[in-house]
């Protein structure tokens, strides 16, 4: 009875960190389904935005949640002003141009701060971190009951911005059609730098999230980079819903694998899952949409 | 004419990184004409219409629309302008809609009047109506055309600018296109038609520019170009 109870307990808290995860996935999805580019600096402004929420918190006294309104504007003018003054320029359109300029942006963001704020590990203390809401099957820490209403609140807005917006009409023409869409007189580089700017932002909500129910190190991106690229194939790239129910998926297997497997072998599970969907299903479970 | 021009493409050299195209090409459209632009496979036509609304920036040459210098102007400030090209190869937005599509015609505009100008494109095209809900990547190629030559409607355009076409498309719709570019031009529309159908485009234009070798070969009215011994060998076989 007792590893019953566990095992619901791990499939809870599977997809409370899945919906988090998805979160994280879904900034670097739209960027791939929109700007055709796999942004490797994705992983290292997760970890820059954690900081700051870090810092906001422990410096400031904000609360990490009252954070998200601005960690999301400000990441966003960061997506933003990376696509359009650094690999707009510098990229010239090229694919391993780009490549390598994200890869360097992630250097240069990891070695930054290492330099700055050391390897260290950090976490937050707050009060009503160890606060637990009983489900009747489950007791749940507050922290991970907020994390995921607040990531799923964010994917159905991201949704409706996407399917029932002007702004999210131009940007699937732009996916699909750059061409066409300067033809109606979209200026494509803008909406590239804006959508760039809104996965960034993904991650901003994301580092207020995760922080209450993680840590932060200089190296923590690479932690969720890697479980955010599984959720993108898994998903099928450049799909928003996809992203959503590959990051459900994903922190299920984490979760109940470590059941099964012990904590440090429960990532084992999603990347024999990442191998085996390159393997047979390629464009993953879903078709590629934005 | 004694009336301005609307469009004067003047001197215009162009090309694309190491390939030149254009040289010296010069044109003018005035105000409710029908003006073809014809040449050979290659000869740079569709190089012309993109250098013209911003597509791409020509090397030297002017081009002025509504009596204004646009040569330096971004694509979708031409477009706010009143000036808009119906691409060659069509390209609509596979992933969208009709409607969508249509919306995403008024982009510039900003969502004003779109309900009346999506009902004014239904009207000359009453099939998009029928399938105003399907994705455009499942339209046949003459509905696609269709729903390009919509989507360019919607833009409360002055000029239009249609780049082939009746490429693709069965006779019967070939000879309904042209009516509508009669019908549109009736409605104020002014329109510079480059075609591979030449009988057909002299048929309705007003007047024609033919190109060679990215240069102003031959112009004049479309009965001076319909009767010239050179115009019937080179290109309409006669
Ligand atoms: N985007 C581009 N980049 C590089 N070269 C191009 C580009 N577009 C066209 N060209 C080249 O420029 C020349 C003129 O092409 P263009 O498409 O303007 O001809 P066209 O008269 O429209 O021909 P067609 O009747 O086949 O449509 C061609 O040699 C073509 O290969
Ligand atoms: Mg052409």
């Amino acid at each position: 009875m007792l590893s019953l109870e566990i095992l619901l307990h791990s499939v809870v808290t599977g997809l409370m960190n899945g919906a988090v995860y998805a979160l994280v996935a879904m900034g670097l999805t739209l960027i791939f389904g929109v700007l055709h580019i796999i942004n490797f600096a994705h992983g290292s402004l997760l970890m820059v935005a954690m900081y700051g929420v870090f810092f906001a918190v422990t410096l400031l006294g904000i609360d990490p949640y009252v954070t998200i309104p601005f960690m999301m504007v400000l990441m966003y003018f960061a997506g933003y002003g990376l696509q359009r003054y650094v690999i707009g320029n510098a990229g010239q359109g090229r694919d391993t141009n780009i490549l390598l300029i994200t890869l360097g942006a992630a250097v240069v963001m990891d070695n930054l701060a290492l330099y700055l704020w050391t390897g260290d590990t950090r976490q937050l203390q707050l009060d009503y971190m160890m606060a637990v809401v009983d489900l009747g099957f489950a007791l749940i820490p507050v922290t991970r009951i907020i994390a995921f209403v607040a990531a799923c609140a964010l994917f159905v807005a991201m949704w409706l911005v996407i399917e029932r917006t002007d702004f999210g009409r131009a940007m699937r023409a732009v996916a699909k059609e750059p061409f066409g869409a300067r033809v109606v007189g979209i200026d494509v580089d803008r909406v590239y730098a804006q959508t760039m700017g809104i996965g960034t932002a993904c991650l901003g909500a994301a580092a207020a999230l995760l922080l209450p129910i993680f840590y932060v190190n200089p190296q923590i991106g690479n932690v969720f980079v890697l479980l955010a690229f599984t959720i993108v194939v898994l998903g099928s790239m450049g799909n928003i819903v996809g992203a959503l129910v590959g990051g459900l998926l994903v922190g299920l297997v984490e979760s109940v694998g470590g059941f099964f497997l012990g904590d440090r072998l429960g990532q084992v599970g999603i990347f024999v899952i990442f191998i085996l969907i390159l393997t047979f299903r390629p464009q993953g479970l879903f078709s590629a949409r934005v | 004419m004694s009336k301005e021009a609307i469009l004067s493409v003047v001197g215009l050299e162009a090309g694309y990184a190491m390939l030149p195209v254009l040289f010296n090409v010069s044109l003018n459209v005035f105000p409710g004409e029908i003006v073809a632009v014809l040449g050979s496979n290659g000869v740079g036509k569709s190089t012309l219409i993109n250098h013209v609304v911003g597509m791409y920036r020509p090397n030297a040459g002017r081009v002025l629309f509504d009596g204004e210098d646009i040569t330096q102007e971004k694509a979708d400030a031409i477009v706010g302008r009143g000036l808009i090209q119906v691409p060659e190869g069509r390209r609509i937005f596979p992933n969208l809609s009709v409607q969508e599509n249509l919306t995403l015609g008024a982009y510039r505009r900003g969502g004003k009047n779109i309900v009346a100008n999506i009902e004014r494109v239904y009207r000359y095209f009453p099939k998009l109506k029928l399938r105003h809900e399907q994705l455009a990547g499942t339209l046949s190629g003459g509905e696609q055309q269709m729903l390009a030559i919509g989507r360019g409607l919607m833009s409360e355009p002055k000029m239009i600018m249609f780049d082939e076409p009746s490429l693709g498309l069965s006779p019967l719709l070939v000879a309904e296109m042209f009516e509508l570019f009669s019908r549109l031009r009736k409605d104020g529309l002014t329109i510079l038609l480059v075609e591979q159908n030449l009988a057909q485009s002299l048929e309705i234009a007003d007047r024609a520019y033919v190109l060679e070798n990215g240069r102003n070969a031959i112009s004049g009215t479309a009965k001076e170009l319909l009767d010239s011994a050179d115009v019937r060998k080179a290109y309409l076989g006669m």
